[in-house]
């Protein structure tokens, strides 16, 4: 069976605009690109940014997540693919739940795992290669939440590293979740999901 | 019809400053074992050594693709039996001997001594060739773990 792949674009360090692909489905390939390629760059870096800017998720390893997770029917993969290159991987699960006073109860999609290419972080390295790949792997979870009729709302928990980029993206921050490793929970609304993928409407 | 066009994807990515993205639970202790270092460091200087790209070393070892990638990107992941029984014929190496290394077999002779063997520098690279230091530690030890084996 082969997955779905929708034509996306990014900006690379110049502010030229690169075509990429978005891939409903994290592949063998994507996966090699994490082994070979994202590993090997992280553990050079490391040895350059001091311990205090060291990326939280240094140790994830998506060759684990791929195993724990493929095959179950609750879970989807994705990928963000430019240059021949992996730039961007999300894992998410169709069985969550949202905790938003209003909605709570209702069914969310929740990013399990989300994660860019380490050349694609400002800290790791500057300037990045290619920006743009955190909210394309958003902007395809609200398309599955809009797709299952969850209406666009979808939920994470943020590595404290990574909160001001769902702050930037419009998310309400639910604040630290004692329940799971302190880390804070975002969500997003049907509005602001609207409003992400839609941003020059104004709101109903 | 999806709602991530042209458009959207560069308005998107001119917000974006090369934040980290990263979402999810913190890392896996387990992530951090290297109690296999030793088996999969073994194997990426070996396919090194017959200039093997994942995918070939996978085909001629007639493994999935994906234990040869968990093989040497996980150090917590247990190979089956017949995984280390086809690799151990495609290197030439005594089948006891990787049984033992890859954990599968009680490890009567080797514990950190083989951590301690100078396989550190064998993370990159798909098929780039060995160096002088990779393929001297690599025949040292593979002479010492055919000699405890026999």
């Amino acid at each position: 069976m082969t997955c779905a792949i929708t034509p996306v674009y990014l900006l690379n360090h110049s502010g030229e605009v690169k075509e990429a692909e978005l891939s409903a489905e994290i592949s063998i390939k994507h996966l090699e690109d994490w082994h070979l390629r994202w590993r090997p760059f992280m553990i050079e870096k490391l040895k350059e940014i001091p311990p205090e800017k060291h990326p939280q998720h240094q140790h994830w390893n998506w060759l684990k997540k791929h195993q724990a997770l493929d095959g179950q029917l609750s879970m989807r993969s994705y990928a963000v693919t430019s240059d021949n290159e992996t730039q961007g991987m999300m894992w998410v699960r169709t069985t969550g739940f949202s905790q938003i006073p209003g909605a709570n109860g209702k069914p969310i999609v929740y990013i399990e795992y989300i994660e860019s290419a380490p050349w694609n972080v400002c800290t790791l390295q500057n300037p990045v290669k290619y920006r743009g790949i955190g909210r394309i792997l958003l902007g395809a979870a609200i398309e599955l939440s809009q797709k299952e009729e969850f209406k666009g709302r979808i939920g994470l928990h943020a590595l404290s590293q990574a909160e001001p980029f769902y702050h930037g993206c419009g998310f309400s921050d639910l604040g630290v979740d004692h329940n799971y490793h302190n880390l804070r929970y975002y969500e997003m609304t049907e509005q602001q999901a609207r409003q992400f993928l839609t941003p020059g409407e104004t709101n109903v | 019809m999806s709602k991530l066009t042209k458009e959207w994807c560069l308005a998107m990515a001119h917000c974006e400053k090369g934040e980290y993205i990263n979402a999810g639970s913190f890392p896996d202790a387990n992530e951090l074992e290297q109690k296999n270092s030793a088996f999969m460091n073994l194997v990426a200087l070996m396919r090194k050594k017959l200039h093997l790209s994942i995918e070939k070393f996978a085909e001629k070892a007639d493994i999935d693709i994906i234990d040869a990638l968990q093989i040497e990107g996980n150090p917590s992941y247990s190979p089956s039996i017949r995984t280390v029984y086809n690799i151990s014929a495609l290197f030439k190496i005594p089948n006891k001997a990787l049984m033992q290394l890859s954990g599968i077999a009680k490890n009567r002779y080797y514990d950190t001594q083989y951590d301690t063997l100078p396989f550190a520098a064998c993370t990159s690279g798909n098929t780039d060739k060995l160096s002088r230091e990779e393929l001297v530690a690599l025949e040292q030890f593979v002479a010492i773990i055919a000699k405890k084996t026999m």
